[in-house]
């Protein structure tokens, strides 16, 4: 399923004219009208539907822990199609030359208080009422004593930190906890640097900030939500892959034997054993490593990234192409994983370096 | 207009259209808000209070007409309420003459108020002035005259004041008389009344505040409002009762935290006896008299609920307090009913009701029988008859002797056949033996396993026989005779502790059929061993095995072949005739390369085996099976001194998680009881399904437990709980309740209770006797239940108030003849120490209070006259007839024979004997001895009794301690031989056992004649 998702992920969202094309193609951009809305909510509802007859799913989509991660897939399909429509529709427009939906002008001024804070007390006021139905409703469950020789199992971060949870599986630490969240917080800040485009303020459009939207939707919808929902719903008993109407048996035991990529190189390949020095050792991974972040990013400058690369200029470039190679890493390293058993890509535990 | 319509236009939404959003939100709102209170207030334990309010009402009503009805309709009620009545009549008629005294009442009061005040005016004055007076009279004033005369003159008026108010006060009190007098005899009356209607009065008045229709208007009222949301913070009838213990706690991981338990708010009826045969959850405690009360050893305030039941005291609902059902049905009824699910998330839930007695193990460990807990009792006693703790270290049975036997020396006692055979099913040979059975169990019982196992059993058998040392057995003097022998083993007292049933239907297990199981059942014997082994072993047990816990009979050699005669003739042929596989040495050869694996490379493995011979490797086979399996946790086997136990440590099984039981692939309900259950009635299930290697596979073996048995032995498993219980909540460990506790141990171990009864426990060879006793001497001999208790083992109640601990001593050191005809045998037990001895007889001293280990001999003078009152009543009570005097024999014949009276002097203790002689009965129930007669002051007026008792008697007639105590003293003369079994077995040589046979029932006696005592 997520080698679909990534597969189609950027004919759905295109960086470039080159996936354009190809959406056009197909007419992707028809996901993103009022019948393609209704049939991902037909959609999903049939799936959690024909879901709820299967006593395994009902159990994990019915608890009351889960409750709100259901709702979050339900409100992210949602809010993505509405803007994604809404930038569709602007995007005609703007091809007609015609003015964005959103236009007003700016003399064309409302007083805050009706039209603006007597809405929001409305809101809020209906807010409150969803907050106390669902506390009376699905009363917060009451467990036992933290108990030191009994740890849950499983036993899950909170839904929003499942999808660094689910990074543990695949990175070290120290990558994984640290390097990861720091660079995700660096790149947030880093935006409003890095985009500098002036189109598409203050309404929604895809064309004009194609690069920009993908590669947000990328970060967001594929290495957040879908790892929360991948965490919350898939990971069972000892962080084990469970399918959607598996039943989580705690005795379920998955074959998680990983190699090294210098075992690769010199035991499988060369059939002769590791050498003693450790650089020399783990040399392939380091030169896989230095090349993924020294050879690609000119690579992409001169190919498929040129004109972003004139655009941005050269350090604003790198920047970006280095936190977007980041963020590449981790669905590489998982079919690295998932397909050649491979564990670390260099592996120097004398050191605590692992990558 | 205008103006009103730009103002529209120049908004964005409809304000009218927002107003009614607006609105519906804060209804919707409102009402949610509504419903949270609603949700918050309404709880299931209000419903019950509810509930047991009504019931309460209903009960005190009817109990209120009970108290009514009791007097309501007597004449002295009618009585009361008719004087009542015409009171107040009569009361009605005079009103016109009270009212007008009470009125004049009044007046009087006022005046004598006035006059009142006067006096206090006057006295106040003169009592200033006199001050006055005083001064001036000490310092000389010259106005001291003057004072003087004025002093004089206002103490005249004063007194004239006191006049006038005494006159008033007399004329009040006179008036007031009068008025009370009309209302003397109504108040009287109705003083009458309150105490006929006393009960019912308190009732009622709990009634008031209990029954809305008995309240009043106000009550009424406050009784609805004190329960409303909101203020019933204050003072509400509908609340969470809780007990709170301090030093019991609950333990939630980091901390400790005091025991709250709130199980009081639904099971509102608990501590009153009233509702005992009411429903749950109103129900009374069945045992208010052992819990809860504030009179029992376990009151409510100090030990709460939860401590013994278990589950969440601070729930107040039925599925938050994690109640658990005792049966599948009673599951699926609470399912229904209150939608019941075991809340997974507290680790103690609730014990099902048939396991409740485990708890009782938590602060009653050390004893070794625990009153009430039967069912605890009996599981504890199985687990030790099994000998769990030989695999499963146990703390309270720590340092236990092996159960089974002592291998060391099997070669002389069986053969390799006969072994092969009884390690692959134990219970065809025996039918109730508790040797377990490792071999066929669904875990090896497939082909491959089984051809594995012939060859595992053969290399066990051949390590014992290989190790056995030789064992050099006496030579039987004669052949026995086999009835004689039989007759022996019936009588002795084998059957303390043996049985020879070879009917496998023995009905249920308890803990008097234990007793007789402490020894093996005796079936197939001759089967099993040999003549002589069985002669060597009877004559002296500690001669084959150290360690066994058969005591010594002293069998003469001509009765111990007598008995190895009968016993050589109980045999089981079709044991002997199955068939014993053959040795399989490819399969022998792959049991010993799997060992060998375990420590070497393959090919090292198979080098080793290589330079086995067949002998070698059936030997390594066997020392690394018997490791195994643990054999050597019940029998001593020589190799395996040193070895640790192979089971998992049951000491704090009860506190295990379930979370950490492998219930593997087997379907059955995550709890503790359910895991022990299943693993006792199939120990090796919880390996279906799953794929393992021969030596992976579970190990214990199955005991073939009955359903009763198993759910004893799970009541004691969960009771081994790791549990912090304070000192002050434990039965105290003072000195009393240590030697107690260290006695019942020992008698337990040593099986005591098998033939003698204490406290009414034990005495489980009595059936036996009654048996011998039907065969030798008719039926109705047998029914007799006293006869059957005079030849029977004695009762040892009151044992250490009754006997010198000196002689005691002596005696189990050395036991002797005590009653002359009964032929059950004290038995030498010369495997107990002096240490346990004294252990043991410590335990019988503190029991009945006794606490000096040294006393002075009792001193008699002869020259008293109570002493020579004595010698008369004894010879008055015809003693003799009964009694033996030293070798003088008695006069009766030898069924009534009693303990030779020359032992008394150094056997029983003097305080001991007057109470026994005051009456016999009060000490042992249903005994022969009669109460001797003592005459009383008035008999002894008569002159022919006179005559006939004597002038001593009748000098001290009367006075029956006095008397008793003198022919206490009497006794304490009688001098003599004290062991004189040597006369009383000439005597049964010459004239055998006939005097018990009936007219009818001939036959046996004869052969006793001969029978070498």
């Amino acid at each position: 399923m997520l080698t679909f998702i990534l597969l189609t992920f950027f004919f759905i969202f295109p960086p470039n004219d080159w996936f354009y094309k190809w959406n056009k193609k197909f007419k992707l951009d028809l996901i993103w009208t009022n019948k393609g809305g209704i049939l991902i909510l037909l959609g999903l509802l049939t799936f959690f539907l024909f879901g709820l007859t299967d006593e395994n799913f009902k159990l994990i989509a019915l608890k009351p822990d889960n409750v709100p991660i259901v709702g979050l897939i339900f409100l992210v399909a949602f809010f993505t199609w509405l803007s994604m429509k809404q930038a569709t529709e602007n995007d005609k427009r703007i091809d007609n030359n015609e003015k964005v939906n959103e236009y007003h002008d700016p003399d064309d001024k409302v007083l805050t208080w009706p039209d603006l804070v007597y809405i929001e007390l409305i809101a809020l006021v209906l807010c409150t009422v969803l907050l106390v139905v669902w506390s009376i409703a699905l009363p917060a469950p009451l467990e036992q004593p933290a108990n030191p020789t009994l740890s849950p199992n499983p036993s899950k971060a909170p839904w929003y930190f499942l999808g660094l949870q689910e990074m543990l599986v695949y990175f070290d630490p120290w990558i994984a906890g640290v390097l990861f969240p720091t660079l995700m917080l660096i790149g947030l800040m880093a935006i409003p640097y890095l985009d500098t485009n002036k189109e598409g303020v203050g309404y929604y459009s895809f064309k004009q900030r194609k690069m920009a939207v993908s590669f947000f939707m990328f970060g967001w919808l594929v290495l957040w939500v879908l790892l929360i929902v991948i965490g919350t719903f898939l990971r069972g008993p000892n962080w084990n892959f469970f399918g959607p109407f598996e039943y989580w048996d705690i005795h379920k035991l998955e074959p998680l034997t990983n190699i090294n990529l210098s075992d690769y190189i010199y035991i499988i390949w060369f059939r002769s054993g590791l050498p003693e020095n450790i650089l020399l050792r783990e040399i392939g991974g380091f030169i896989l490593i230095l090349g993924y972040f020294l050879i690609l990013p000119p690579l992409f400058a001169k190919t498929m990234l040129k004109k972003l690369y004139q655009k941005l200029g050269n350090f604003r470039y790198s920047v970006f192409i280095i936190l977007i190679l980041f963020a590449m890493s981790l669905p590489i390293k998982m079919y690295l994983r998932w397909l050649f058993n491979l564990k670390y890509i260099i592996a120097i535990p004398e050191y605590f370096f692992n990558i | 207009m205008i103006e009103k319509k730009e103002n529209i236009q120049e908004r964005l939404y409809n304000i009218s259209n927002l107003n009614i959003w607006f609105a519906i939100s804060s209804v919707i709102f409102f009402a949610v808000l509504i419903w949270s209170f609603v949700d918050d207030y309404s709880r299931s334990w209000k419903d019950y209070q509810r509930d047991f309010r009504k019931l309460q009402i209903e009960k005190t009503n009817e109990e209120f007409e009970k108290a009514t009805i009791l007097f309501e309709g007597t004449a002295e009620y009618k009585d009361i309420q008719k004087r009542l009545s015409d009171f107040k009549e009569l009361y009605n008629q005079k009103s016109e003459e009270i009212t007008r005294a009470e009125e004049e009442l009044l007046k009087k009061d006022a005046i004598l108020y006035r006059v009142q005040q006067e006096f206090n005016f006057s006295k106040a004055n003169y009592d200033a002035l006199k001050y006055k007076y005083e001064e001036a009279v000490t310092h000389h004033l010259s106005e001291a005259n003057e004072l003087e005369e004025k002093l004089e003159k206002i103490h005249t008026g004063m007194l004239g004041d006191q006049l006038v108010l005494e006159t008033a006060q007399d004329d009040y009190d006179e008036q007031s008389a009068l008025v009370k007098q009309f209302s003397k005899e109504i108040n009287e009356t109705k003083e009458e009344k309150g105490k006929l209607t006393k009960q019912a009065t308190l009732i009622e008045r709990k009634l008031i505040n209990l029954d809305p229709v008995h309240m009043d208007f106000s009550n009424r009222i406050g009784n609805v409002i004190r329960d409303l949301p909101f203020i019933d913070f204050l003072s509400p009838y509908y609340k969470v009762e809780q007990i709170v213990v301090n030093d019991i706690t609950d333990n939630v991981n980091f901390t400790r935290v005091p025991k709250v338990d709130r199980c009081m708010t639904c099971h509102k009826g608990i501590l009153d006896q009233e509702f005992e045969s009411d429903t749950q959850p109103f129900k009374a405690h069945p045992r208010l008299d052992l819990y809860l009360s504030s009179t029992s050893p376990h009151p409510v305030e100090e030990f709460g609920c939860t401590s013994c039941h278990g589950g969440r005291g601070r729930g107040t609902d039925f599925i938050s307090t994690v109640h658990m059902p005792s049966s599948p049905e009673q599951e699926k009824e609470w399912e229904e009913k209150y939608d019941w699910h075991q809340l997974h998330h507290w680790d103690i839930p609730m014990l099902p009701a048939q396991y409740i007695e485990a708890s009782c193990f938590k602060c009653h460990s050390s004893e070794t029988s625990i009153k009430n807990a039967d069912k605890l009792n009996l599981g504890l006693n199985l687990m030790e008859r099994t000998g769990c703790f030989g695999c499963h270290k146990i703390e309270k049975y720590k340092d236990r002797d092996k159960i089974g036997p002592n291998l060391g020396k099997l070669a002389s006692k069986v053969t390799k056949d006969w072994a092969y055979n009884w390690i692959s099913d134990p219970k065809s040979f025996r039918h109730n033996t508790w040797m377990p059975r490792f071999f066929n169990q669904p875990n090896n019982n497939d082909a491959e396993s089984q051809k594995r196992s012939k060859q595992e059993i053969h290399s066990i058998v051949y390590y014992l026989f290989e190790h056995s040392t030789d064992f050099k057995m006496d030579s039987r003097p004669l052949e026995g005779d086999i009835q004689k022998g039989e007759i022996l083993v019936s009588s002795l007292g084998c059957f303390g502790c043996h049985r020879i049933e070879s009917d496998p239907s023995q009905g249920k297990t308890t803990i008097e059929t234990l007793r007789r199981d402490h020894g093996p059942n005796l079936i197939g014997i001759g089967s099993k061993t040999t003549p002589d082994w069985v002669y060597t072993w009877l004559k002296d047990p500690q001669k084959y095995s150290a360690s066994t816990k058969m005591p010594n009979l002293r069998l003469t050699d001509g009765e111990a072949a007598d008995i190895t005669a009968y016993l050589s003739r109980l045999t089981k042929e079709d044991f002997l005739e199955k068939k014993v596989s053959s040795l399989d040495e490819t399969i022998v050869d792959n049991i010993v390369l799997d060992f060998l694996k375990k420590m070497n490379s393959d090919k090292d493995a198979r080098i080793k085996r290589a330079k086995m011979n067949l002998g070698e490797k059936l030997d390594f086979n066997g020392k690394k099976l018997i490791r195994m399996y643990g054999c050597f946790g019940c029998h001593d086997i020589p190799g395996f001194e040193n070895d640790k136990p192979i089971g998992t440590e049951l000491t704090f099984e009860g506190s295990k998680l379930v979370e950490k039981l492998d219930f593997g692939f087997i379907e059955i309900p995550h709890s503790r009881e359910a895991w022990f259950t299943q693993k006792l009635e199939e120990p090796r299930i919880f390996d279906q399904g799953k794929v393992k290697l021969p030596d992976e596979k579970l190990r214990m073996p199955n005991f073939e437990f009955t359903e009763i048995e198993i759910e004893a032995i799970v009541t004691a498993l969960i009771g081994f709980v790791k549990a912090e219980i304070p000192e002050a909540k434990k039965p105290a460990r003072n000195d009393r309740n240590l030697a107690i506790e260290e006695g019942e141990k020992l008698i337990r171990i040593y099986n005591c209770l098998g033939c003698h009864t204490i406290d009414g426990k034990g005495g489980a060879i009595r059936s036996t006797i009654a048996t011998w006793l039907g065969d030798i001497a008719g039926s109705s001999s047998a029914e007799d239940a006293g006869l059957v208790q005079s030849f029977s083992p004695p009762i040892l109640d009151t044992e250490g108030r009754k006997v010198q601990p000196e002689w005691l001593f002596d005696f189990l050191k050395h036991p002797s003849m005590i009653r002359p005809n009964i032929q059950v045998r004290m038995p030498s037990f010369m495997m107990i120490s002096d240490e346990d001895w004294n252990k043991i007889i410590k335990y019988f001293q503190v029991k009945d209070g006794q606490t000096l280990v040294y006393e002075d001999s009792h001193q008699v003078s002869k020259f008293t006259s109570s002493f020579r009152a004595g010698e008369r009543l004894q010879e008055l009570g015809e003693c003799n007839k009964c009694h033996f005097y030293g070798t003088t024999f008695p006069t009766q014949s030898a069924e009534t024979w009693a303990p030779n009276l020359a032992l008394v002097k150094e056997r029983l203790r003097p305080e001991w004997v007057s109470a026994w002689l005051n009456d016999p009965q009060e000490f042992i129930k249903g005994t022969k001895m009669p109460a001797p007669s003592i005459p009383t002051a008035e008999e002894v007026k008569d002159p022919y009794v006179l005559e006939f008792v004597g002038e001593d008697v009748a000098a001290l007639a009367g006075n029956r301690d006095v008397l008793i105590n003198g022919l206490t003293d009497y006794l304490y003369t009688i001098t003599g031989k004290t062991d004189i079994s040597q006369e009383v077995r000439d005597y049964f040589n010459e004239n055998g056992y006939n005097f018990l046979k009936d007219e009818e029932f001939e036959g046996t006696g004869d052969e006793w004649d001969d029978v070498d005592w």
